[in-house]
This record gives structure tokens, sequence and C-alpha cells, in this order.
């Protein structure tokens, strides 16, 4: 008992300083969490939320109920596991590549190239994309009537949009990843390589046997964090980059875009935090369950 | 091993929070204080708004300023003229009681979702714009109903209104009044006028769907360089509105026929008329009369037909339409109506002002729309700002107005719609306007055939998860179809059996019953 106080008391200043972080973390995290009742109350504004009726899961039929519910589930998850799998590729690959490089200042362009869509607007990617797909002035349909081909009208073809989409997000998302991997990369012990040159071991065998297994770590983190994500979708990417086209509806459909259609003429609250509250319920579920997993197979590398 | 604590920790930690949330029926927190507040106000509300109440100097002349706040859209929040607007408004007002109002405009782009959020969120504002029916206002209460304050206090614009304040009633009770505009649309084109003197065509000449075509036709031959028709919003595909004031459209995709006694509930999308919408848009496409990616393109027609690139659009038309497309983009726009005209509860509905739950002097609210839609100077003012700044005399006795010497309508320091200004009839008549611009409004909306369903409102808060699931289906066929991208036949079979597996015959019927009720109470 007598050292738990000095000990508290030894720590205070720490504890003091952790107090910010804290009440940020309970004003804009925790506290909110209440509003998941509205997911169960038919919300009357004169009685208020909390004096409103509580009407069960009445809220949630609508995304379980139609036959739409199929394809908008299936759309969100397979877009977002082939974007957990492509960025984690090709981000881990630039970051090799951008690793080898020994110029700083070319290492930093390319970096910065890499970077820069991040930081774009998804409203303006999504004109980035409509100049490369536009039916009449797009530069695809230019090359293609270029070498004699048949245009294509991309707005109304939803069989190119599965790739398009994978595309835009790889070519937006890919610098994060990158330069996270690079930062671990560049974290590696060099004597583990140099020890490595002596035994003399080629270049494609001292990234198979050194620089992947050192970073796996950052990688399990990465993709843990994306796992808990999983049953959210990139909102301005499936509503602005397709420009929000019918026609392309069975490819870019998920359940944010759906739930924003079919809400935007009703206006209900209970029913849009419906939603939300069975993302954010599966999504705890997924990343509690890859957790798991991790910790199982490789306990060290485990979020907790 | 701390990891893990921490993990527990704020698991528990928001659990706990959770049901803290959930058991707090009766709880001291902040919500339920603001809630209860509420609920107080309405009882009193309530009980002021009595049998007995009656106009009397005490509620209006009760010697404080208090702030009325009206919410509407417009092309731009703050206007140059905006506070000499609201000094103008203010003088009127304090003739009939003591207040001080504000305008609060907010942008076409964003009031939907700020609209939402002012009303969600429970503020005090005095009168709010909808532009959709107060039915999902009024079925979560975020409006009040009015019925009362209006026999008391808006007299004279119930007078006024007459049967059109009947479309704002739900259920026999009023949560709104609409503002004057035309109350009945019909569809045609609108296309521009210098194109049409050049070819020689004269606009009374086509009466028909067919003389349309012979214009498109034309016009495609002499400007094959042009787009000749573009989506009248974005989004939307071309044909849309080519069956305007067949039916009366109780929500997209439900309605009945204006020529019947409204007892049979039809799907929209499964018609005769339907389907010729889509044979005529498909033929049309091949036809190469419309604007390639119509349904992506995020130009607005405005902006189409300024740029020279567009001949014109099929809309809905009504006496000011000409005046409206002229203030918005500049060019000089003929219209040709050809379809029919309907006077039904949404064409009034679905301009109207209501008053929000969380206002706190209801009384002086409705008392203000009264102003706004009874007094001349008022309008005066709604409509086209200050007297000499913005617009002046032109003709005193015909009552026609226009913009000042110098001034155009990009440098105008207010500029305002017919449907959002509260009673524009009582306005001055607009230069490019005939100076009988509101009589013809009048004979306009007169002229129209009068619904079935006339003043029923129909309640979808039975079938939201049916509307939800219509709404997608409508959202990926209905633009693709009135654009003619496909084959008619087969994507028309295609959406209504989608519509149909998304349970489009639920709401049928639950529309079908409420009328039957409403037809019970007549």
């Amino acid at each position: 008992m007598q050292t738990k106080i000095k000990k508290i008391r030894k720590y205070l200043p720490v504890y003091i300083m952790l107090l910010p972080g804290f009440a940020y973390l309970l004003i804009n995290n925790y506290i909110p969490m209440t509003g998941m009742i509205i997911a169960f109350k038919n919300v009357d504004y004169a009685k208020g939320i909390l004096r409103s009726d509580w009407i069960g899961l009445k809220n949630f039929e609508y995304l379980f109920k139609t036959p739409d519910a199929f394809r908008i589930t299936r759309n969100t998850l397979l877009y977002n596991v082939a974007f957990i799998i492509v960025n984690l590729v090709i981000g881990v690959l630039f970051a090799i590549l951008l690793s080898e490089i020994r110029s700083r200042i070319s290492v930093k362009i390319y970096q910065t190239v890499i970077l820069l869509p991040y930081m774009i607007s998804m409203v303006i990617v999504s004109y980035l994309a409509y100049a490369f797909l536009a039916s009449d002035t797009g530069l695809l349909n230019g090359i293609l009537t270029f070498l004699g081909l048949q245009k294509i009208s991309w707005y109304t073809e939803q069989k190119y949009w599965p790739f398009i989409l994978t595309f835009v997000n790889c070519w937006k998302y890919v610098g994060y990843g990158t330069v996270v991997y690079l930062a671990s990369i560049l974290g590696i012990d060099r004597s583990l390589y140099e020890a490595a040159s002596v035994d003399g071991i080629s270049k494609l065998q001292e990234i198979r046997y050194i620089t992947v297994p050192m970073i796996k770590p950052t990688i399990i983190t990465m993709t843990l964090l994306n796992v808990g994500r999983i049953f959210y979708s990139d909102f301005g990417l499936f509503y602005q980059v397709p420009m929000n086209s019918g026609a392309l509806l069975n490819a870019t459909n998920t359940i944010d875009t759906y739930v924003y259609r079919g809400l935007i003429t009703l206006g209900d609250i209970g029913m849009s935090s419906a939603a939300g509250v069975y993302q954010s319920v599966v999504g705890f579920v997924l990343i509690m369950a890859a957790n798991w997993l991790t910790r199982k197979y490789s306990s060290e590398n485990a979020l907790f | 091993m701390k990891k893990r604590f921490m993990t527990v920790a704020s698991l528990v930690l928001s659990v706990a929070l959770l049901l803290a949330g959930c058991g707090s029926g009766n709880a001291e927190t902040s919500s339920v204080a603001t809630s209860e507040g509420t609920q107080e106000q309405i009882q009193a509300t309530e009980a002021q708004s009595g049998a007995s109440v009656s106009e009397t100097d005490e509620t209006l002349f009760d010697g404080k300023k208090t702030e009325l706040r009206v919410v509407f859209p417009g092309g731009t929040s703050s206007p140059a003229d905006l506070e000499a607007v609201e000094a103008g408004i203010n003088e009127i007002v304090s003739q009939y009681m003591d207040a001080d109002v504000k305008l609060d405009i907010l942008e076409w782009g964003v009031f939907s979702d700020q609209q939402k959020l002012m009303l969600s969120s429970g503020e005090d504002i005095a009168l709010m714009f909808a532009f959709d029916s107060s039915k999902n206002y009024a079925s979560t209460n975020q409006v009040r109903d009015i019925t009362d304050l209006c026999n008391v206090y808006a007299k004279e614009a119930l007078e006024k209104l007459g049967i059109y304040a009947e479309a704002c009633q739900i259920n026999g009770r009023y949560y709104g009044l609409p503002t004057f505009h035309e109350y009945t649309k019909t569809s045609g084109l609108v296309c521009r006028t210098d194109i049409l003197e050049e070819l020689n065509i004269t606009p009374d000449t086509i009466k028909t769907w067919e003389d349309i075509e012979g214009v498109l036709a034309k016009v495609k031959e002499a400007h094959p360089e042009m787009n000749v028709l573009s989506p009248v919003e974005v989004g939307s595909g071309i044909l849309d509105y080519y069956n305007e004031g067949k039916f009366d459209v109780l929500t997209d995709g439900i309605g009945v026929r204006m020529d019947g006694d409204g007892s049979e509930v039809l799907n929209l999308y499964d018609t005769p008329e339907f389907m010729e919408l889509a044979e005529l848009a498909y033929d049309w496409n091949q036809k190469g009369y419309f604007m390639g990616d119509a349904t992506t393109v995020t130009d607005t027609r405005q902006d189409l037909l300024a740029a020279g690139s567009t001949f014109g659009y099929i809309g809905q038309i009504h006496p000011g339409t000409a005046t409206q497309e002229l203030k918005n983009s500049g060019i000089p726009v003929t219209t040709i109506p050809v379809g029919e005209k309907a006077l039904t509860t949404g064409n009034v509905n679905f301009a109207q002002y209501m008053v929000p739950t969380g206002c706190s002097t209801p009384e002086k609210a409705v008392k203000l729309l009264d102003i706004m839609l009874t007094n001349k100077d008022m309008a005066n003012l709604l409509m086209y700002g200050v007297e000499g700044t913005d617009y002046v005399i032109k003709d005193e006795a015909a009552g026609v107005v226009g913009y000042p010497d110098g001034v155009d309508s990009s440098s105008v320091g207010w500029n305002n719609e017919t449907w959002l200004a509260g009673n524009g009839a009582l306005s001055y008549a607009w230069e490019s306007d005939s100076p009988d611009i509101w009589k013809q409004y009048e004979e306009f909306n007169g002229s129209a055939v009068t619904s079935p369903l006339y003043g029923f409102t129909f309640d979808t808060s039975n079938v939201k998860t049916e509307i939800t699931a219509i709404t997608n289906v409508i959202k990926k066929y209905k633009a693709v179809i009135c654009a003619g991208y496909s084959e008619p036949k087969e994507a028309v079979a295609q959406m209504v059996s989608e519509l149909q597996a998304a349970g489009i015959d639920r709401i049928m019927e639950e529309a079908k019953s409420q009328i039957d009720a409403w037809k019970g109470n007549q």
C-alpha cells in the first residue's frame, strides 16, 4: 500500500500530463458513443432523444430486408479486402525501392510525389478521374480513338469500375503506407545488412530474409487497423469518383452510399444511426477477432 | 500485461458509459434537462393555443425586441444589401409587433444539410423554409402544429391563400403555409430564343411533342456542334418531366391518375405512360438530340446555356420561367409548354414556411408569416430588395420595375426567387415579364385540373424501410432510362421487377389504406 502511494506520487506529473489526452478521448470518442441509443428509438423532437419511444431493431430492418442488402455488403467487404491487399503489397514495394535509393534529394522528391495524392480531396480526385474517363473529352477515349478503337462510355459500363476504383484508391492512399513502411525500414539495424553482405547474399534474399521480416510488426499493425474499418467505405471514393452515376450502382453501391441515397429524402436520423451502429459493431468484432488470431500465431505483434 | 490492462480498462469504461447513457431515463444529465425544457415549452404553447387564443397587443407588443430568424435558401449567404433589406423589413414589422427580424440565407449547396442540423438541434428559429412536404418534419415533431395560431394571427393570409393553404394540412392540421408560387406546372421545351429566331420557328405553332421533335431535328441539322438537349437537373436524365401533370405523385414512384377518382394507386414506373417516355428517350438519344454523359455531367443547365453549348432542355414550365432563367443564366429563353397541368398537394406544399419546435415565440413567428404573405411593401423588399439601389420603378402606372442604370444580375445587391419570397403576387412586375405577370400566374394556377386527392398527404413513416429500398432502385434506373441510354423494354421490365422486390407493393397498399381513410373523413 505504502509503495503504491509512493509510486503514484512519483509518477503524478506523468498522470497530470495524461489528463488532456484522456479528456479529449472521453469527450470526443466515448461520450458520443451514448448516441448509439438513437439507433433504437423513434426520434421525436418534441420529446427529446431520451424520452422518444424505444422501437427495438426496427431501424435496422432496411439494412437487411432489401434485395440490395447482400450486394452492398459484398461490395463493401470485397473492395476493402482488395484495397488492403493492393495497398499493402504496393506500399511495401515502393518503400523498399525508395530505401534502396542513395541520393537523398531523389528520395525526398519521390516520396513527395507519392504522398501528394493523399492530401488531395476526393472531390478533386473525382474530376481528375473525369478528365481521363469523360466520353467526349476524356484522355482515355482520345487514346482509344487514336488507336482506331471504339470509344467506351466509362460512366455507364459497370464492368470496369472494380478496377478503376481499386486503382484510384491505391493511387490516393499508397503514399501514406509507403511513408510508414519506409520509416520502419530506415529503423532497421544496418549491421544486419552488413553481416549479410559479408556472407554474400543477393539483394532479393536480403529483402526476403531481412527487410520484410523486420517490418512485419508494422505491416501487421497497419493491416489490423484497416481490418477494423472493413465495413466502412470511403464515401468520396464510391460516391464522387463514379459521379453518382445510376448505371454503375451494382458495382459501386456500398453500405455508406446506399444509406445516403436512401435516407436523403427521409432524413431519418434513427435509421442512419442504425447503419453506423451496425458498421461499428461489426468492425469491433472483426478487429477483436483479427487481434485474437494474431496473438495466437505471433503474440508479440498483437495490438493488445 | 499492462497493455492488456489498458484494453480491459477502456472496454469497461466504454461499456459503463454506454450503460449510463441507456439507463439515464431519469438521471439529471444535461440532455434530459433540455428535452424537459422543450417539453415545458410545448405544454405552455398548447395551453396558450387552446380555443381561447385571441390576438392581443400584449403578446405581440410585449416590449421585447424578440429576434425572429427566417431561414431560406439563396445563391449567396450574404448579399450586399442584406442589412438594408432587414432594416426595411423591421420598419414594416414594427407596426405589427415588437420584433427584430434576421434573414438567414443558406447557400443552395448546403441548404438541405444545414436545415436538418438546425431543426434537429432545436435552434430558436421563427420561420424555416422547406422545399419538400412538411410531412417528415411533422411526423417527428421538428415543426409545430400552427393551426390554432394561424386562425388567430394569420387570418388574412389564410383568407388570401384560400384552397392553396389546404395543401399544407396534414390530417386537418396546419404545419406551415405555402408561399405564392406556381401551384401547378406543365412540361415542355425551354430553349434559346436567338436560335429559334435564326431558324424562323414561331413558338406559338408548337403544340405537341411531335412538333417539338421537329424543332430538335432542325436545330441538330443547323448546329451539329451543339448539344440539343441537356439535363434539367444535375444527375437527372433528360425527359424526366415528360409525364408532368398526368399523375398526382404521392411519393417518388407512387401515384394516382389525374383523370381517375384517386382510388387506384399505381406504380408509376409500371405504366404505359412511363414506357412511352422510355421509348421516346431511347429514340431521341439514338437520333443524337441528347447531350453525352447526361447523367453524370456536373454543370447546371444554366451554366450550359450560358456557355452556349446547349440549345435547351425539357423541363417544368410556368409563367415566370423565362425571367427566372434569364436572371440565372443571362441568356434569353423561350418557353414552349405542351404538357398537362395538375393541381396536387405536392405541387403546392413543396414551397412553404414552417415554425420549428425550437421557436420560442410562435405567436410572433406566425404573425411574421402573415405579414410576409399579405404586405405589399414586404413583398417588394423580399423580391427585389431596396428601392433605388436594387431596383427602380420604370413605369409607375403599370407597376413595372427593373435594374437601376449600371446594375445587372451579377452586380445587384439582392436577388430572390418568387417561390422563396412569401407573396410575390403583391409585388411589382419585373421589366422582362409582361406587366400582368401575376394575373398570368393566377390564370395559370386556376386553369389546372384539381387532383382527386388534393389535400391528402401520404404519411410514409410506416414504410420507411421500403422507401429507402425503392429510392435506391429508382436512383439506379430512372436517370439512365430518361436519358435514353438503355433499351427501353428490357430496362423498364428490370426496374419494375427490382421495385417489386424492394417492396413497392407494400407502399402502394399503405397508400391505398390511407387514401380510403382520408376519403372516409371527407
